[in-house]
């Protein structure tokens, strides 16, 4: 039966394939991060941050990684204290 | 009031642009409104050959912009539907001989005279596509239901969107409704849910685009075929009407030659 179920179902048909790969492949375009991109967010997450924060900016490392769920961005900020009076913004 | 700018683009080439802009055009003027259809496909320009009108230019885009005629001049109005104008691109040019500040001036112009300016857009993403687009009020994506055109296409809606246009629509070209139902060609929902994207129309294949388009008379103009129709339906629902999403027929070369026959009985080979 099992040959006879093949038949008919969709799943193998080649516009099931192509389905499943495009989205894998546009989901890949849309999170694709180009460097200029990536130095632009490290330029404000360490202006965010310094806010409240004394970072280590030699120390600091941001980047962008592709696992098995998609793309992610990754910073890893080393602290040296908190700030203690909080800016106000003003 | 002025008229409504609508880019037609696709970022993969090939896929049907230059005939959508055609026959867009033509089956809008069909309806009585004014049409200016624009060639920015500057060096490998086209739009006056599907639209038969190769043999009357004399200015082109790049000799408007530098000032060498009056954008009257370079206009060609087709003598088949007179709402119908053409701005050619120019052959001997690259893309940077135009800059977006100079298409919206020119197509500003335009908007006070046409109730539709559509302008067909180069393949890419590069300079081409920009001076394509600046000018947009709305903007039509074309691709067929291929990996390669529909990738290309998601790449192209997110440039339009971060050039701060209205959403883009989607132009289905070249479906083939047999092969859709034998599951070999993506179907309409798989491309639209893929994009994340409005359909504005579904084109079927139809050989009658090659012979018309060899003759030099869009197929548009053709009510009896099925591409024709389909493109009268995009130029209702550009007007805002509501039209239903139709279904179509494999036309089969064996469907096609007979039916070829029926409309030219003498013409025909006798084969």
């Amino acid at each position: 039966m099992r040959w006879f179920d093949s038949l008919f179902k969709k799943n193998d048909s080649s516009a099931q394939v192509a389905k499943s790969r495009l989205k894998i492949a546009i989901q890949i375009d849309r999170t694709n991060l180009s460097p200029e991109l990536l130095q632009e967010l490290q330029d404000d997450i360490v202006r965010a941050v310094s806010e409240r924060l004394d970072i280590d900016r030699a120390g600091m490392k941001i980047t962008a990684e592709r696992g098995a769920d998609g793309q992610r961005l990754i910073a890893d900020i080393p602290i040296k204290r908190v700030r203690t009076t909080a800016a106000t913004g003003e | 009031m002025a008229g409504t700018v609508i880019t037609i683009t696709s970022g993969k080439g090939g896929v049907g642009k230059t005939t959508t802009t055609a026959n867009l055009g033509v089956a809008l003027a069909k309806r009585g409104k004014r049409v200016a259809c624009i060639d920015a496909d500057i060096g490998l320009r086209n739009l006056d050959v599907v639209l038969g009108l190769e043999n009357r230019i004399v200015y082109d885009i790049v000799d408007v912009v530098e000032g060498r005629a009056r954008i009257r001049q370079a206009l060609i109005r087709d003598k088949r539907l007179p709402e119908l104008q053409m701005l050619p691109a120019a052959q001997t040019r690259d893309k940077t001989a135009v800059n977006p500040q100079q298409m919206l001036r020119l197509v500003q112009d335009l908007k006070d005279e046409f109730d539709f300016v559509i302008i067909d857009s180069p393949a890419g993403i590069e300079h081409g596509f920009r001076n394509a687009v600046a000018p947009a009020d709305r903007v039509l994506i074309v691709t067929t239901p291929e990996m390669s055109a529909v990738r290309d296409a998601d790449r192209i809606i997110g440039m339009v969107e971060s050039a701060e246009k209205p959403k883009p629509m989607l132009i289905l070209n070249r479906l083939r409704p047999g092969m859709v139902k034998r599951g070999d060609m993506l179907a309409t929902e798989d491309v639209l849910e893929i994009l994340a994207i409005d359909l504005i129309g579904i084109i079927p294949e139809d050989e009658n685009i090659i012979t018309s388009t060899n003759r030099g008379q869009p197929v548009a103009f053709e009510a009896k075929t099925q591409a024709g129709q389909a493109y009268g339906r995009i130029a209702a629902r550009v007007l805002g009407e509501n039209v239903p999403f139709g279904v179509f027929q494999d036309s089969t070369p064996v469907l096609a030659r007979l039916q070829k026959w029926f409309r030219n009985p003498n013409g025909g080979s006798g084969a």
